[in-house]
């Protein structure tokens, strides 16, 4: 039994498997990144890519075009990033207690828009809905190992490793991508430089909305062919607490997401042996979390601590 | 000079003005109601064939019977000893979202006491239950914020973390050490009779727990505003820094209110277990209830007393649309959700009618100017 | 400040108005009923439905599409199917509030509620309300004191459900390997694969069992059937709601692997809007809660319904409570000699010739755990 779970992991099939669970988590990952280095922080993601599943799907049915859905996806998206932007930054309200509340009352309004536009209130399979499908590269695919996971992955995953290549130049080699860090590092001292912060968190929170909602319409357009009540499952959090381990650096924000991929995969494995009680399988990538953030948490303490000792 | 000093803060023009900000904040939150309930007539007016009685239903349905109001009493309890919880948590400026986790794994503890038998006396077993629950729920709720003071860890992502782990551990433990295999779901055996919580007065269902509820609040808020512990509190919510130079020790200050909140959810937890379950189904019984007292404590500004009063007025309107559900079945009962959501974004808005008050303080100012 | 003032006091006068116009009554508090149940008054027999939610699109659907069914039809019966717990709770006074609005003012001739989640309300509100007639459609355990004089509970046998799909799988997998996904690791799951891991262990057929751990994570549904497919599985049946949508969409991505689904005829349910997902769906597991359901409420509008009460009754393949959908696809796609070779199965089942092992009814909670491992054990591929 314990061979099979290895031959299991060690295969090609395993790591093309992390490829394909990883997209979602590295858009949350990066949407939650984006927002959190101009200083405003999203945590809304889970909500943002539950809107933006369904709306994908209504869209991709209503114009008869998947990439039509994929605009009504991004379009929702901005649209709830907008109204926490409105509600903090204009009303005052406390921004992660407006996105608390979106988080929880997400599935709740979507079932509602699903019950109102199909009269069902589980799936959409009673839609006939166009989706994205996956992508051939005519070379690559031939080469032995390599090919098996380059080629032949949905066209949003390419999407996705795209924009995190683009996004890591925007942020730390563009003037704008400047501009937004400062805002995250000292909103007065940026003011005074004649940077509009809150120009530029609205244009990071935008950012954030959109990779969300891609991650969403992944799951639904081009993962699955429908929307199903419950589908994006704390793959968002998931976005959310690689942000936290990142503590600000890109890299391993992107490494935190591909671990909870990782440990996604192996729950998948383990869900067929009897070896390991599901309800603790289900736990690991969560304890996978906690351990690393504590861990990190701690080792950086001594040594800022040490640090001033040695200072002295 | 004058004797007429009109803008004196006992005149009565004062009090009735609007740069008044109690007075003002009252006047916000009645509008943003019935903001929140116009656009509920709106959405009422597409699905519903007679939506002026369908929002009367809501509105006034729960008063019709009494045992309408009964449900709402006996169902907002837990729910606000949620919102208790985290009211004393994001008052003191933390933001450990642990409760849901708390909940969930406190009920474990609740239906093993409950459904062993540890006594069979009907005032005490339900005690113990209680104990054991606030027992666990104070220590387990410190980790996050522990971690928070002495390490600087991200004690909200530690909190949320922590909430699927104790998931699935407390599913673990239902399944292997108390569980009935009767039942679909994992469930835990059925609670003991002396166990459950009965009523103390029938009608309106009003059991102890209500009585427990009520000293407790009261409880909380002399703590929050008549003691040093409430006010080093309420000062570490306001300014952490500012504490911190006055002396407040930031880290016991924490830990402190991490165990109050713990204690909280532990109460919480038992009441819902006892009071409306026989048996605990950890992934259903206990769901939802820490988060939703999240937002909760932002309806009630974490305030103890306007806490329970949200609480009330939410089941309250939860009562109210299942009500109207019953009598016009084309109306679904997601529509309180939006109308909860609807509320609190307007409720925590803080510069909502800023213009209108500005104005009046301008107005206010230029006519002393005058005199 | 004075317009503001008037304009509250202007929104708050109508809204006083609404109030003032006539409230309901309230009635007498929870006396006993006096009036006799059923019998039609005015010819029209009345039932109301409780169940949690509907959108499942499998199990709570498959009871209110009956429902739906026998409402619409030219028979004098009207049903009324509410959604009461929406969020699941399960808190008892939202529940027994609910059987109050259905049970206090006698208005239905039968109250119907069910499934072991929901089922101690149902005896509860069948003491409270000795006169109302209730049915329970799928109970999970008989209780001590027996079941209550006015109420009639069955069950679909899921357990013979599950010795037929395993029947059709053995018959046609061409690798020797078949699948199962079940959403969770409960007795009351299991009884689906007790029979299954049954008859696929006598005859010799490996299987590999899956328990993802939930009934909606989609896309784990769609990469653990991918695993299992790896393993060599070729029929694989989902029994996991709409975490099976994610199976099923695996399934259809390979050629030569068949997917069974469950609760409802998938196929049909795909033909139309989604000819791939459909097209890998050789059949479904019907669990045909809605028979006993139309059965029992015809009963009770003819008035023959007195010796089923206080009863508890498995309605298996010879009662037509469960069987696998034979649409034209399954026809199609299957060949003589398999049809056959079922049919043989299934008189077996009826007539007594074999007993298929019912984890939950056969078995205690001790007796479960004793067991069950080894049955689960048979031949399964880890």
């Amino acid at each position: 039994m314990l061979s099979s779970i290895f031959s299991t992991l060690f295969s090609m099939r395993f790591l093309v498997t992390i490829v394909r669970l990883a997209t979602p988590i590295v858009f949350a990952a990066i949407g939650t990144f984006i927002a959190a280095q101009s200083g405003i922080g999203n945590i809304a993601i889970e909500s943002i890519m539950t809107f933006a599943a369904l709306a994908s799907v209504l869209g991709s049915y209503l114009s008869g075009s998947a990439w039509v859905g994929v605009l009504f996806g991004i379009g929702i998206g901005i649209v709830t990033v907008m109204l926490i932007a409105f509600f903090s930054m204009k009303m005052g309200a406390n921004a992660m207690l407006i996105m608390i509340a979106l988080n929880t009352f997400a599935d709740a309004v979507a079932i509602f828009v699903l019950y109102l536009v199909t009269g069902e209130k589980g799936t959409t399979a009673s839609l006939t809905t166009p989706v994205l499908g996956s992508i051939d590269i005519p070379i690559i695919k031939d080469i032995p190992i390599l090919g098996e996971i380059l080629s032949g992955q949905y066209v949003l995953t390419y999407l996705c490793w795209i924009i995190v290549i683009l996004l890591f130049i925007f942020i730390y080699k563009t003037p704008t991508g400047m501009r937004l860090r400062a805002c995250g590092l000292n909103a007065d001292a940026a003011r005074t430089a004649g940077i509009n912060v809150e120009k530029m968190r609205v244009l990071s929170l935008v950012l954030s909305g959109i990779f969300a909602a891609l991650g969403g319409i992944y799951l639904s357009l081009n993962y699955l062919k429908i929307f199903s009540r419950g589908m994006v499952s704390g793959q968002g959090w998931m976005g959310v607490a690689a942000n936290g381990i990142s503590a600000g650096n890109y890299w391993i924000l992107i490494l935190s997401a591909l671990i909870f991929a990782i440990f996604r995969a192996v729950s998948i494995i383990f869900s067929s042996n009897s070896a390991i009680p599901t309800d603790l399988v289900n736990a690991i990538p969560y304890l996978a979390v906690f351990a690393i953030l504590t861990i990190v948490s701690i080792v950086n303490y001594y040594r800022v601590k040490r640090g001033h000792v040695e200072e002295q | 000079m004058t004797d007429k000093n009109t803008s004196s803060k006992y005149s009565k023009e004062y009090k009735l003005s609007i740069s008044n900000p109690k007075l003002f904040d009252a006047i916000k939150m009645a509008i943003a109601i019935l903001i929140a309930l116009a656009i509920t007539f709106v959405i009422l007016c597409l699905i519903s064939k007679d939506p002026i009685n369908a929002l009367k239903t809501i509105l006034l349905g729960p008063l019709s019977k009494r045992r309408y109001i009964g449900a709402v009493i006996e169902s907002f309890i837990s729910f606000a000893f949620a919102g208790l919880a985290a009211g004393v948590l994001f008052k003191a400026g933390g933001f450990n979202m642990g409760a849901e986790g708390i909940f969930i794994i406190t009920g474990a503890v609740v239906a093993w006491i409950a459904s062993s038998p540890v006594t069979s006396s009907p005032i005490l077993h339900p005690i113990l239950c209680y104990l054991g629950a606030m027992l666990v729920g104070g220590i387990l709720m410190i980790l996050p914020s522990f971690l928070k003071a002495k390490f600087g860890t991200n004690e909200m992502v530690v909190s949320l973390m922590l909430n699927s782990i104790y998931a699935g551990v407390t599913a673990y433990i239902v399944r292997t050490f108390i569980a009935t295999q009767q039942r679909g779901s994992v469930s835990s055996k059925d609670y003991l009779a002396s166990a459950r919580i009965g009523y103390l007065y029938e009608p309106l269902r009003i059991s102890a727990c209500f009585i427990l509820l009520i000293i407790v609040t009261i409880g909380l808020y002399l703590m929050m505003n008549k003691t040093k512990l409430g006010y080093q509190m309420r000062l570490a919510g306001v300014n952490p820094k500012f504490a911190e130079y006055s002396g407040v020790s930031a880290f016991r200050l924490s830990i402190t209110t991490a165990v109050i909140a713990g204690v909280l959810c532990g109460m919480g937890s038992t009441t819902q277990l006892l009071t409306q379950t026989s048996y605990y189904t950890p992934a259903q019984s206990l769901v939802g209830i820490g988060f939703s007292g999240m937002l909760l404590s932002m309806l009630g500004k974490n305030n103890p007393i306007g806490i329970v009063i949200a609480a009330f007025f939410i089941k309250y309107l939860e009562q109210g649309a299942a009500i109207l559900y019953f009598v016009d079945n084309a109306v679904p009962s997601e529509i309180v959700s939006i109308v909860e959501g609807i509320i609190i974004m307007l409720i925590s808005s803080q510069y909502f009618l800023r213009r209108l008050r500005e104005r009046q303080l301008l107005k206010e100012g230029l006519e002393e100017h005058a005199k | 400040m004075k317009k503001l003032l008037s304009v509250l006091l202007a929104v708050l006068m109508v809204f006083a108005l609404f109030g003032c116009s006539k409230k309901e009554e309230t009635p007498a508090a929870d006396t006993p009923a006096e009036t006799t149940p059923a019998a039609e008054d005015d010819g029209v027999t009345k039932v109301a439905v409780l169940i949690p939610h509907r959108g499942d699109q499998s199990y709570f659907d498959t009871i209110a599409g009956a429902a739906d069914e026998v409402n619409a039809a030219d028979n004098n019966i009207t049903v009324d199917v509410f959604e009461c717990d929406p969020n699941g709770e399960k808190a008892e006074a939202n529940w027994m509030n609910w059987f109050d609005n259905v049970c206090e003012d006698h208005q239905y001739d039968l109250v119907v509620c069910g499934n072991g989640d929901y089922e101690d309300f149902l005896y509860k509100a069948c003491e409270k309300y000795p006169d109302q007639l209730f049915f329970n459609y799928d109970y999970d355990y008989i209780p001590e004191s027996g079941i209550p004089a006015n109420c009639y509970s069955t069950k679909c046998n899921t357990a013979e459900l599950g010795y037929l799909v395993g029947a059709l799988s053995a018959s046609i997998t061409k690798t020797g390997t078949v699948g199962v996904v079940v959403g969770m690791d409960t007795q009351s799951m299991n009884q689906f694969i007790s029979g299954y891991c049954q008859i696929l262990t006598a005859n010799d057929v490996k299987y590999v069992v899956s328990y993802p751990g939930s009934f909606s994570d989609t896309a784990l549904g769609k990469e653990v059937t991918d695993a299992m497919i790896a393993k060599g599985a070729d029929v694989i049946w989902q029994v996991a709601g709409g975490l099976g949508n994610g199976v099923i969409d695996a399934c259809s991505a390979h050629d030569d692997v068949w997917c069974i689904g469950v609760d409802q005829d998938q196929y049909m349910q795909f033909k139309d809007t989604n000819p791939e997902w459909a097209n890998t769906i050789l059949t479904s597991a019907l669990k045909n809660t809605g028979v006993p359901l139309k059965a029992f409420i015809q009963m009770v509008a003819d008035g023959n319904y007195q010796d089923k009460l206080g009863k508890a009754e498995m309605w298996g393949i010879a009662l037509d409570g469960v069987g696998l959908a034979e649409n034209d696809f399954y026809m199609a796609n299957t060949d003589e000699a398999t049809r056959a070779k079922l049919a043989e199965v299934l008189a077996s089942v009826v007539n007594g010739e074999v007993k298929v092992i019912d984890c939950l009814t056969d078995w205690n909670a001790d007796e479960y755990a004793a067991q069950w491992p080894t049955l689960l054990a048979g031949n399964r591929v880890e």
